[in-house]
């Protein structure tokens, strides 16, 4: 599959309005910042079931998905734990990792087969002391991430499990049909038992309603 | 209580701490130095109430705070304690500039270098080197919430507690043991009996 500078260059704006709508920011990359980073970015294509970086390594790219789905989690022998879902249009990499240059707390694994147009680490600082609004975006990427794992903690502690699952769902229908059960009981935070038992008594309602 | 605190005479910790993960230096600290406010707070005192949009950027040079969210049923849960050195603001509050749903209060007798929201984007248009050091701040930032995360949802409520008492043996001192539970993610009761245990094997 070849991606033009076009293409490349069209995923970097897309993600840049969602993280202005995210962080209330705006990135302000000139289309010169814009052509620069398009000019470092590179195709990467994953089966399903890849690992795009495994725990321990250092986090080498930042991604941008073009099709496909990636759930990130930490690793235990007995229970994985799930704390993140990306897909089509957002950005995904072990983003302590990657800007820290530590080896990464998390793992980040295919659940379909994924295509990503992907900065690479070392092109990216170069790129840094040229542009300050590229270290903006970087700023700004880290921001969104923390945002976000402070809206996961606060929906924890301050709904039931059953409005979580709720929540869940509402949210985000797409991910409720794409990603497997036992992921989204994970990243609830819900046994895998509550979750069928939760999911059985929403289509029972649903049939309900239809007059099924 | 507006007892008078010159900014001046915090200059020399608050540029060690932000040296550590930065490479501050000393000219580009004192260019900020317009930009900056210092104030003091007394022990219990409120920093940021929840329904107000947080205009502080905080970092703490003596005393600590912390920073929690109001459950029904009068629960608080702590979800950060700042210490000497430490950034503390409600990040997504501050970010989106929407009303914070958290508050931050002060657990000592705090003194804050604070920089206000307006100026904190004024500092970043000014100096070339500002986007590069922030940059830098919140990769520190992120990295302390990934560890929190990491703590809360893979260790158990003992490994918890005996990691953080031996990162932070102070800490035991310091911080009101309600507010230390519910930081840690578990009972107060569970606490103390964690406490007590510790005690048992090294007395």
């Amino acid at each position: 599959m070849e991606h033009t500078t076009e293409d490349k260059m069209t995923i970097l704006l897309a993600y840049a309005d969602r993280i202005q709508e995210y962080t209330g920011r705006s990135l302000q990359l000139s289309s010169g910042d814009i052509a620069s980073l398009a000019n470092i970015m590179v195709l990467r294509q994953y089966r399903r079931r890849a690992d795009l970086v495994k725990a321990g390594d250092r986090e080498q790219y930042l991604h941008f998905i073009v099709k496909g789905l990636v759930r990130q989690y930490f690793r235990d022998p007995i229970r994985d734990v799930t704390i993140h879902f990306a897909r089509e249009g957002e950005a995904v990499s072990s983003f302590v990792s990657f800007f820290s240059g530590n080896p990464s707390l998390c793992q980040l694994e295919t659940l379909e087969p994924t295509v990503t147009l992907a900065l690479p680490k070392n092109k990216l600082e170069q790129l840094f002391p040229y542009s300050n609004r590229i270290n903006r975006m970087a700023r700004l990427i880290l921001s969104e991430q923390v945002l976000q794992q402070e809206h996961w903690e606060l929906n924890h502690l301050r709904y039931s499990i059953r409005e979580r699952f709720l929540m869940f769902i509402k949210n985000n229908p797409e991910l409720f049909l794409r990603v497997p059960h036992k992921y989204q009981a994970s990243y609830l935070d819900i046994e895998p038992e509550t979750y069928s038992r939760l999911k059985t008594q929403l289509e029972r309602k649903v049939n309900a309603i239809h007059g099924k | 209580m507006s007892r008078s605190i010159d900014v001046r005479n915090y200059l020399d910790p608050l540029f060690t701490y932000v040296h550590r993960y930065t490479q501050l230096r000393k000219d580009e600290l004192l260019q900020l130095l317009p930009f900056l406010e210092i104030k003091l707070y007394e022990k219990k005192e409120m920093i940021l109430a929840a329904g107000e949009i947080d205009n502080y950027l905080n970092i703490v040079v003596k005393g600590m705070a912390r920073k929690y969210i109001s459950l029904p049923k009068k629960r608080e849960v702590t979800l950060q304690l700042a210490t000497e050195g430490h950034f503390i603001q409600s990040e997504v509050s501050f970010n989106t500039r929407r009303p914070s749903e958290l508050s931050v209060q002060a657990v000592e007798q705090t003194i804050l270098i604070r920089i206000e929201h307006r100026k904190l984007e004024t500092i970043m248009l000014s100096f070339p080197w500002a986007e590069t050091i922030g940059r830098l701040l919140v990769v520190e930032l992120a990295a302390a919430r990934e560890k929190r995360q990491y703590n809360v949802r893979m260790k158990s409520a003992r490994q918890r507690f005996l990691d953080y008492t031996a990162n932070h043996p102070q800490m035991m001192r310091r911080v009101p043991m309600n507010v230390l539970a519910s930081y840690l993610n578990m009972k107060p009761e569970t606490l103390s009996r964690l406490k007590r245990s510790v005690k048992d094997k090294f007395s």
